[in-house]
């Protein structure tokens, strides 16, 4: 927690980059088509989490041109997830913006969105996520092992079968985001500084 | 309800009857106890409440920290970090238990006390607030997020009012207790102020009481009110000793008085007694004179010719006589005195004359007795300005007890000296004496040692009341003395005297040279009692004087023109010219203007002399004459 801010740019190895490519690309064989009440609920809760981030996370100064520009969630690769976070916030406000869930299908612009979830089904393309959301301030969430490598700066995990994140303060310095410490606290792992 | 009043007023009435140090030391100690509980009482409310609302202020924020803190890990379902901010409270000690319930009402996390044991947690959780359960403080406090309900936060926590209160119970109790001890010893210092006064007033009060002494004050010692208290309690003693020696001084007047009355009354039962026994003995002393002039007229009548019989009968005649004489003078006196009416004729007198007629007088008594008597005279003449007759009567008195009241052949001293301007005669005898108990008394009238009418010596116990009065009426006093009975007795006369000049004595010593002795005087004798006229006339003319007698008063004074008597003896109440008359008529008459005129009465009384003195008497004699005072009149006169 005192290592919140760590100037230091991280440089992301290739062959970590080609590891999680791959694992990534067999993911569905392994889980595609048992849709149980366990996939919901940690559905549910991811929903419910990626909108309770944006209480614990401050954007910088130009992410909201307008006192009333709504906070916009964009969900690329789980469409259900979508729709059940389009659920979750409706409604609701976030620091008294509206809330807005957009689903993403190819590279799109990451224009005016502040929070990128990437599901399983399009964590291949997570660099190109993170080439485009460089030096905007997009908090990218991703549920994938070692996506932290790849410009996530939350990954949820699932930790005795509860749905838990790990943060990566290098990765959201970058963009300039901060994360309240009351979050890193809940957090199961933070990492703070680019291990060398 | 009924009772408390009645228990208060007993309490009260008990009160009362305790001393004032008692009393100030309950009023003491009841304030103290009073302020004591109310300071006490403000103070533990205070505190309780002061402590309540500290700890559950505490509590409240603890409780909001824990929620804070466990926000997220309720937000984001991690009963691990909830945890660990609930075992942070392992600090405080005051909190045995806490725990977090979910937004749902499950338990969430929660936290016991290492030392404590069998902790149980509400099913579900409360609403916001506490609640006091025993010595447990229990607390609920929501946790919310942008008004949206996260979990609870439960809280249970020790809340010590109790144990608080009676900590706070037992050191108030012990500080009274203190305090009231404190305040017992203060009082008892101090109160010697305010009671120490009063205590002295009331000893005196107490005294006073005891002691009947109103001359006690009691000390002022403060300006206060007790100072004040003193002052009117003094001024009321003072008051009162003023009337309580006012009541006992008319008191003692009173008794004084009563007792002069008793006195006074007892002294008139005396005097009324005095007086029976003076009748008694008046008929007494009148009558014995009488059986023996019975005898001796008879012995007259029937004697014939024998001298001796007849001169022993005359001589004893002679005697009753003079002592009938001398008791009916005496009572005359007595009159006198008690009537007031003793008049004295006072003139120039010279004391040996007035002892030589006394002595005359009592002359034939002392010898009868066979007394001897001593004169002792100053030297030279002593002149008085008294009553001659009356002054010589003084000592023919006191001579005549003397002789009296004394066996045969005791001795008598008439014994005169002049002190300054005083004459001071002593006439005593070394008779029987007088007692103790008479020597007070022994001038009142009808006063007499012995009461006994077989009394060897006769008298009517008036002669030393007359001498006592007439000493008096001369300005002078007399006083007895006596070593008791059977050792004789004293008289002592004081009188006004002076000592006569030289020429004084020349001239009264030629006057003496042609004495009366001898000279032949013509003589009018006028009465209706021809034996007395007749018995007188032969005494005259045996003394060798020319007497002429009348009958009554036209003819007496019939003679007085042809006779020219030089003295004339007159009865007052003559038939035809009285006695008043025929001496204005004898002052007239050119032959008998120089005449010596002398009224012969059965009458003494002092207007009876005035009116004797007013019609041209020189004397006045009261019936019967005696030789002796016609002599005096014809030996004083030229």
């Amino acid at each position: 927690m005192a290592g919140l801010k760590n100037p230091g740019r991280v440089r992301v190895p290739c062959a970590f980059v080609l590891v999680g490519m791959l694992l990534l690309a067999g993911w569905p064989l392994l889980a595609a088509p048992v849709e149980d009440e366990a996939t919901v609920l940690e559905r549910n809760v991811k929903a419910a989490f990626i909108f309770k981030f944006t209480g614990y996370v401050e954007w910088p100064e130009g992410a909201f041109p307008q006192s009333d520009t709504p906070v916009t969630i964009a969900v690329s690769g789980d469409d259900q997830l979508a729709g059940e976070l389009a659920q979750t916030v409706a409604g609701r406000t976030a620091d008294d913006r509206p809330l807005l869930v957009r689903k993403l299908k190819d590279v799109d612009s990451l224009a005016n969105v502040h929070i990128l979830f990437v599901g399983r089904a399009e964590i291949a393309r997570l660099p190109q996520w993170a080439r485009v959301a460089r030096a905007k301030p997009v908090l990218i969430v991703t549920e994938t092992a070692g996506a932290l490598n790849h410009g996530a700066m939350i990954n949820f995990l699932v930790i005795r079968e509860r749905v838990r994140f790990e943060i990566s303060l290098e990765a959201a310095e970058k963009q300039g985001l901060k994360f309240s410490s009351r979050l890193l606290a809940v957090a199961q792992n933070v990492r703070k500084a680019t291990p060398q | 309800m009924t009772s408390s009043p009645q228990v208060l007023r007993i309490g009260v009435l008990r009160a009362a009857k305790y001393s004032v140090r008692r009393k100030l030391m309950l009023v003491v100690l009841a304030t103290t106890l009073v302020a004591l509980l109310l300071a006490s009482g403000a103070m533990v409310i205070y505190d309780l409440r002061t402590y309540h609302g500290a700890r559950v202020n505490d509590l409240f924020s603890q409780a909001d920290l824990i929620g804070r803190a466990s926000a997220p890990a309720l937000a984001f379902d991690d009963p691990k970090v909830a945890r660990e901010n609930l075992s942070l409270l392992k600090v405080t000690p005051g909190i045995s238990a806490a725990a977090i319930y979910t937004a749902k009402g499950a338990l969430f996390a929660t936290y016991i006390r290492p030392d404590i044991a069998g902790v149980a947690f509400p099913g579900l959780p409360q609403t916001d607030g506490y609640q006091v359960d025993g010595n447990q403080l229990l607390m609920f406090q929501q946790i919310k997020d942008k008004n949206e309900l996260l979990g609870t936060v439960f809280l249970r926590a020790r809340y010590e009012l109790v144990d608080r209160l009676q900590n706070y119970l037992t050191i108030l109790g012990a500080v009274i207790a203190l305090s009231l001890l404190g305040a017992l010893l203060m009082t008892a210092w101090l109160q010697a102020v305010i009671s120490g006064p009063i205590l002295e007033v009331t000893q005196v009060a107490r005294q006073v009481m005891t002691q009947r002494d109103f001359s006690l004050r009691a000390r002022k010692t403060t300006q206060d009110e007790i100072g004040y208290l003193v002052d009117a309690f003094n001024d009321m003693l003072a008051e009162i000793g003023r009337r309580a020696q006012a009541l006992e001084e008319s008191n003692r007047a009173l008794h004084q008085e009563m007792a002069e009355r008793r006195d006074a009354e007892k002294a008139l039962l005396a005097a009324d007694q005095r007086k029976d026994e003076f009748l008694a003995t008046l008929a007494h002393e009148l009558r014995n004179p009488l059986a023996p002039l019975r005898n001796a007229l008879e012995i007259l009548r029937t004697a014939g010719g024998d001298a001796d019989t007849l001169r022993s009968a005359r001589e004893m005649m002679e005697r009753q006589l003079r002592q009938l004489v001398r008791l009916v003078n005496d009572l005359l006196d007595v009159s006198r005195i008690t009537t007031g009416k003793m008049a004295l004729k006072k003139e120039r007198v010279e004391l040996r004359d007035v002892v030589n007629s006394a002595l005359e007088a009592a002359g034939p008594l002392i010898e009868a007795r066979q007394h001897r008597l001593t004169l002792l005279l100053p030297p030279r003449p002593v002149i008085l300005f008294a009553d001659f007759t009356r002054l010589a009567q003084v000592f023919l008195n006191l001579l005549n007890n003397a002789a009296k009241f004394m066996a045969i052949g005791g001795n008598i001293t008439f014994a005169a000296e002049l002190n300054d301007a005083e004459l001071v005669a002593t006439v005593a005898d070394t008779g029987i004496g007088i007692s103790a108990e008479m020597l007070p008394v022994i001038f009142d009238m009808f006063a007499q040692a012995d009461r006994s009418l077989e009394r060897s010596q006769a008298g009517l116990g008036v002669g030393l009341t007359l001498v006592k009065h007439l000493v008096e009426l001369h300005g002078g006093s007399i006083v007895a003395h006596s070593k008791g009975l059977g050792h004789g007795s004293q008289f002592i006369v004081r009188l006004p005297a002076f000592a006569q000049p030289e020429e004084d004595t020349a001239v009264r010593g030629e006057d003496g040279v042609g004495g009366p002795a001898g000279a032949k005087c013509r003589i009018l004798l006028a009465d209706d009692n021809a034996d007395f006229a007749d018995s007188l006339a032969l005494l005259l003319r045996a003394m060798g004087h020319e007497v002429r007698v009348a009958y009554d008063g036209s003819a007496a004074a019939e003679i007085a023109r042809g006779f020219k008597p030089q003295f004339a003896f007159l009865d007052i109440g003559l038939p035809k010219l009285n006695g008043y008359e025929l001496a204005r008529r004898l002052r007239e008459l050119p032959a008998t203007r120089h005449s010596v005129l002398t009224a012969i009465t059965g009458w003494g009384q002092e207007e009876d002399r005035r009116r004797a003195c007013e019609a041209g008497f020189a004397h006045h004699l009261v019936k019967p004459v005696d030789l002796p005072a016609l002599q005096k009149i014809l030996g004083s006169a030229k």
